[in-house]
């Protein structure tokens, strides 16, 4: 189990690298429809593309974020409570994540699937057909809703685990 | 089914939700999505999914990940050092002394970073271990970087002032304009009662004399990179020849070159500066999805509009109504960090404060300055989690060395009031 834990754990990091190299390429993009429009490029598009890259770089990473704390929840109760009333809180609160996250995958995919059948374009001069930078977003929350699942399933079947530790996996190098 | 029926829904489900600790970007989902059953016939998943993406994909939110990233490589320069360096010797003669430096580095690290945590983190680095050397008072040193910090909220560049206006529709350049001065203003507020309290208590702090030789021009070479990325970042947006977006590309490249003239851009550094910011873009853009739907949804209900009637028919004076607004603000940030209050709120406070006839621009300022107080306040503030962290000291000791600053908060909101020109005025001449 641990090994397959492991494993995971890597391809949420890798997630969260790729959406890295993404936010360069966004930093990219921006600095050369700076110089495209000094010089007199060609820069129609960037606008559009910069947009696709910062959906896909943030979907990457949703994952990543989930299992290194990254997101926000109001912990003033949970912090209040011990033992077993801790474990059920902590099983609501990822079953409940579970569920969204799941949710968001699905409808995610579907809109990719969607985007395709109707060969839905963007608006803008670049004209991409949609589903091209929907489906890496759909990969990514569907990334995300593993890593939710998976530390749910964790906090289900490993009850000796430390409460605190649900979904607080941390990575060594970051 | 009846608005005051649908009213007690929501809060109660978000209440629950929040309450029991459920992620923030989930619990807005889920609350999103109880809505749209109860109000509208519309496929739920496929009005959500859609909304995600037009909101995610758009470019003028671009401008969030890249001033994150800002943030993240100056975080890890030497600046902490070179701001004190360069601003000591100029405010050691003012009364008050170097405690003046946990203000004045504040608002210019405020100028290239978005964030107040950062703001905080950055200026106290150096700050407090040189203060508390020079024998100030702990409260004192404590109390004037809580409340300064906060100052990374509203002078620009500032996440949470990007997030509002992408929230509510607003351009994000105007609204940078709208914040400069009045930060400006609040840091010499902050200024004034250090003065004030140096005059009043000569000799309660230690010597500083070591910083007595230092020449001006010295103090010039060590404060000029960051003023010359200042210029670069928000003197592009106010000439008009950037947009927020590409001020922030240019405020990256900006800090990666003086990162690395500072020998302080290391591959590491370099990693660590990438992956801390799209962990936090990542925190950042959960939530703005629960709040994008959240918002599509409150539509559908008649909330917004209802509650902006309701509040509407009670014909408040604009105090009146503002002072209402605050009281409500610091105390959803007891419980909600500032962009989740910010978001969480919009949906709802924007058609009432249209309807009261209140300038948007003007609105933003004000928000950034009640959730900068929100920042200070326990139990949850995010500058206090900070400084307990640097300091070792306790919230409530924290908390309360701020409460100065929270007051002079408080009296800057009415000033605002009284004068809105401090907000709208910049805008309106840079058009």
């Amino acid at each position: 189990m641990s090994t397959v834990s492991a494993f995971l754990d890597r391809v949420y990091l890798a997630g969260a690298w790729l959406a890295g190299v993404l936010l360069l390429g966004l930093l990219c993009l921006v600095l050369y429809s700076i110089l495209a429009r000094i010089v007199g490029l060609y820069g129609g598009g960037a606008a559009d593309v910069a947009g696709y890259v910062m959906a896909t770089s943030t979907f990457l990473a949703l994952a990543y974020t989930f299992r290194s704390q990254g997101h926000i929840r109001v912990s003033l109760l949970i912090q209040k409570t011990r033992g077993a009333t801790r474990r059920r809180l902590e099983l609501w609160c990822l079953g409940a994540m579970s569920a969204v996250a799941a949710y968001l995958a699905v409808y995610m995919a579907r809109l990719v699937h969607d985007s395709w059948v109707f060969g839905d374009r963007s608006q803008g001069v670049d004209a991409t057909p949609l589903w091209v930078p929907q489906l890496p977003v759909a990969v990514g929350s569907a990334l995300f809703a593993l890593a939710v699942l998976h530390t749910f399933l964790d906090a289900v079947f490993n009850p000796a685990a430390d409460p605190e530790r649900a979904g607080r996996v941390r990575f060594d190098k970051t | 089914m009846t608005e005051t029926l649908a009213i007690v829904i929501f809060v109660s489900t978000l209440f629950v939700l929040l309450g029991t600790g459920v992620w923030v970007g989930a619990s807005l989902l889920v609350t999103a999505v109880i809505g749209m059953f109860l109000f509208t016939n519309r496929p739920i998943g496929d009005s959500m999914a859609v909304t995600i993406w037009g909101e995610q994909s758009s470019w003028t939110l671009t401008a969030l990940p890249l001033f994150i990233w800002m943030g993240e490589i100056l975080y890890r320069t030497r600046l902490s050092e070179t701001l004190f360096r360069g601003l000591a010797p100029l405010m050691r003669r003012l009364p008050g002394g170097l405690l003046h430096v946990n203000i004045g580095a504040s608002a210019i690290f405020a100028a290239i970073s978005g964030s107040s945590a950062a703001t905080v983190a950055t200026v106290g680095k150096m700050s407090i271990p040189e203060l508390r050397k020079r024998a100030f008072p702990e409260r004192k040193i404590i109390g004037t970087l809580a409340g300064a910090g906060t100052l990374g909220l509203l002078i620009p560049p500032s996440i949470s002032m990007i997030i509002y206006g992408v929230t509510v529709n607003e351009s994000v350049a105007r609204l940078f304009m709208a914040a400069m001065i009045p930060g400006l203003c609040l840091a010499l507020c902050f200024m004034a009662y250090v003065a004030v309290w140096g005059l009043l208590n000569k000799g309660a702090h230690g010597r500083d004399d070591d910083f007595a030789g230092v020449s001006l021009w010295r103090c010039l070479a060590d404060l000029l990179p960051v003023l010359t990325l200042i210029a670069a970042v928000i003197g592009s947006i106010y000439a008009g020849i950037a947009t927020a977006t590409e001020a922030a590309a240019l405020g990256v490249l900006g800090s990666l070159i003086l990162s690395g003239a500072q020998r302080s851009l290391t591959v590491d550094s370099f990693t660590a500066s990438v992956l801390g910011s799209v962990r936090t873009t990542a925190m950042i853009m959960f939530i703005l999805m629960g709040s994008g739907f959240l918002s599509l949804a409150m539509g559908f209900t008649g909330i917004p509009r209802a509650l902006a009637e309701g509040i509407g028919a009670w014909e408040l004076s604009p105090l009146a109504l503002i002072a209402m607004l605050t009281v409500f603000y610091i105390l959803l940030g007891c419980f909600l960090d500032g962009i989740s209050s910010i978001v969480l709120t919009m949906a709802v406070i924007e058609p009432l404060v249209r309807t009261a006839g209140f300038d948007m621009l003007w609105f933003g300022v004000y928000l950034m300055i009640v959730v900068e107080m929100a920042q200070i306040t326990p139990p949850i503030g995010f500058n206090l989690f900070v400084l307990q962290g640097m300091t070792g000291r306790d919230i409530g000791f924290i908390a309360a060395s701020a409460v100065p600053m929270f007051l002079i908060m408080c009296a800057f909101i009415v000033v605002l009031v009284v004068f809105p020109g401090l907000a709208t005025w910049l805008p309106s001449v840079l058009n």
